[in-house]
């Protein structure tokens, strides 16, 4: 079962992707590419470090605009780059309609 | 959290956990080895999967759902995640009426903020503040 921790989410949003972290009812991550416009965002619960479960996980990548939650893991655990993950995310824009997450 | 599943209540009214006692049986030691142990308790994933939900009616700060929305919810390692499927927005709460309250104020947080930030979105975001725009509307 994939799963993540939180603080680890963050770290790599905010450092790697360079997300724009927004103080609202959560924390909004806001990813730019390199012209400067909003291509995805997710969120995080505020507070203490936590695990993320499985399918929290699956959600975080399908919002981002990845193809899969192992993406969002390579993403935060260093084997995919920035240029890598903004690629499959602008390729995925507009979003496909809803399918089977996995 | 204390909350289990009973067999008078479902699992989306009282809890996150199934909770299973078995009755006593004769079994030899070799049986007893290859049974659970009692009263051990079991993530509610292993044993559902997401059920939709819809969700209608007023929004936080005075907004309200222009037509009834269809959700998933779910139970995620002891949370309940409530979701949309078009562009997975999605809230986690303990219980599931926290869970779509919070799911609520994400629509309405969301709508705001791509709205403040219109200017500047990508042809993804800027689907999501359509889709948005079209579900929610003024009191």
């Amino acid at each position: 079962m994939a799963t993540l921790e939180s603080d680890k989410v963050d770290r790599a949003l905010r450092g790697k992707m360079k997300a724009e972290r927004l103080d609202s009812i959560d924390w909004r991550y806001a990813i730019y590419n390199e012209q400067g416009s909003q291509v995805s965002a997710t969120r995080l619960s505020k507070g203490a470090k936590h695990t993320l479960g499985s399918s929290r996980v699956s959600l975080m990548a399908r919002q981002l605009g990845l193809n899969t939650s192992q993406q969002f893991i390579d993403l935060v655990s260093c084997s995919l780059s920035r240029e890598d993950a903004l690629k499959i995310i602008e390729s995925n824009s507009p979003p496909d309609l809803p399918r089977q997450r996995r | 959290m204390g909350m289990y599943y009973t067999r008078d209540k479902p699992w989306h009214a009282e809890g996150l956990h199934i909770h299973i006692e078995k009755e006593p049986t004769f079994m030899s030691e070799a049986e007893q080895e290859q049974q659970p142990p009692r009263n051990i308790t079991f993530p509610m994933d292993t044993y559902r999967p997401p059920i939709n939900h819809v969700i209608d009616g007023p929004l936080p700060k005075g907004k309200w759902l222009a037509h009834p929305l269809v959700v998933q919810i779910e139970n995620d390692d002891g949370e309940v995640l409530v979701s949309e499927p078009h562009f997975y927005m999605h809230a986690a709460a303990h219980s599931v009426p926290d869970a779509i309250a919070a799911f609520k104020h994400v629509l309405v947080d969301e709508l705001e903020i791509l709205t403040s930030d219109e200017a500047k979105l990508g042809p993804r975001l800027l689907a999501q503040l359509h889709y948005l725009r079209n579900a929610i509307r003024a009191a």
